[in-house]
């Protein structure tokens, strides 16, 4: 049975390409037959941030209407071949989404992949629906302000109310928290949330903190998922994260358990 | 724990004032904590578990009549922005009324 996983926040700009990009490329990279498909139709980026931009020929709202197989649209990654990327049309209307187009492409999908993450554009509209909708798994990116934790509890809504699962009163949809461009140091001065206090608010299990770091934007630059710059803190958080998503133990960074008290951190020393 | 540590008092310096001043985080996460509660509160039928929601239904239904847990349907049929909560109880031969 595919894991199907949507990487959604409501809030925009919080990282949620990014993080579908490296994901997927870390669960291929561990052997996992994975596609990552971007439903930010209109706003194609993924190809962007996966390298792949110049070997789009098809789309997910082209395989959609018939014009092209699954096949046809589907790119193989070129650093690894368990990966597949279905890119976003660019032009057409957000509404050529479909609940029924949507199941089709994902039942094909899950045929041959173990894995289908689906990159959500922002929002809580229709977009952000139909990448929701047949869920397994939801990765909730949140980044440790107060706008972007607001909005990450609305989706949560949606995946209470709106997801196939809670509307077929299925098992719900699993919710992991993945928090993204935490600066630790921010945190200790109090300036910033702190992961407790972000899972204090939202209550659902944490997936990985992702530092902020230079080599995101570095990596997207580039065409390559962070994920594959191992030396890089964000590279290293991914890949924690794709540990946990196979239910693998991984190691927990020091910034996942920030100290709190100062007596805390004299007795412990900065680990 | 090291010398270095002693000799560098910035962040548990930073800690203290920002415990004894209220720190900027202590009052997002305050308001986080007012706001997304009200927001839950009036979400109507957009948070509610519908799990819990059949556990729940079940637990009344055999207060009445003795069912199964499959015989209780709960689920949200969505059209066109309305949704609607859909209960179905199936019940026993034994207890259906003549
Ligand atoms: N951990 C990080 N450290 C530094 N920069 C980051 C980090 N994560 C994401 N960014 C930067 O934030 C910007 C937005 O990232 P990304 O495109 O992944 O967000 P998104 O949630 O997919 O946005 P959208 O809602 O528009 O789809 C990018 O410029 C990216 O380089
Ligand atoms: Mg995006």
């Amino acid at each position: 049975m595919a894991r199907i996983i949507v990487v959604t926040s409501g809030k925009g700009g919080v990282g949620k390409t990014t993080t579908s990009a490296s994901l997927a490329s870390g669960l291929a990279v561990q052997g996992h037959k994975c596609a990552v498909v971007d439903f930010d139709v209109g706003l194609r980026n993924l190809d962007l941030v996966m390298g792949c931009e110049r070997r789009v020929i098809y789309d997910l709202v082209n395989v959609i209407n018939g014009e092209a197989t699954l096949n046809q649209a589907l790119i193989v990654d070129r650093r690894t071949d368990k990966l597949s990327i279905l890119p976003a049309s660019q032009t057409r209307n957000k509404d050529a989404l479909t609940v029924e187009g949507v199941g089709r492409i994902l039942d094909g999908l899950a045929e041959t992949f173990e894995f289908v993450i689906c990159d959500s554009p922002a929002g809580i509209e229709h977009g952000a629906l139909m990448a929701l909708y047949y869920a397994d798994e939801a990765i909730v990116v949140t980044n440790p302000e107060v706008s972007s934790v607001r909005d990450s509890d609305r989706i949560l809504g949606l995946l209470h109310s709106r997801s196939r699962r809670a509307e077929q009163g299925l098992d719900p949809v699993r919710e992991h928290l993945l928090l993204a461009r935490y600066d630790a140091a921010r945190v200790t001065k109090g300036d910033m949330l702190g992961i407790d206090d972000v899972q204090s608010v939202l209550g659902i299990p944490l997936l990985g903190v992702v530092p902020e770091d230079k080599a995101v934007l570095e990596a997207s630059n580039e065409g390559v998922p962070v994920i594959h710059f191992p030396g890089s803190a964000a590279g290293k958080a991914y890949q924690n994260a794709v540990f946990r998503i196979l239910g693998k133990e991984a190691p927990e960074s020091s910034l996942e358990k920030p100290r709190t008290g100062w007596l805390k951190w004299l007795l412990e020393g900065s680990g | 724990m090291s010398l270095r540590d002693i000799l560098r008092p910035k962040p548990p310096l930073d800690t203290v004032r920002a415990q004894r001043k209220g720190s900027s985080a202590a009052v997002a996460r305050e308001r986080l904590q007012v706001v997304v509660t009200h927001e839950r509160n009036h979400r109507g039928g957009g948070t509610f578990c519908i799990p819990t929601l059949q556990q729940e239904i079940l637990a009344v239904v055999r207060r009445h009549v003795g069912v199964h847990q499959d015989q209780v349907c709960v689920k949200i049929a969505t059209r066109q922005n309305i949704s609607r909560l859909e209960v179905s109880v199936a019940l026993p031969e034994s207890n259906t009324p003549e």
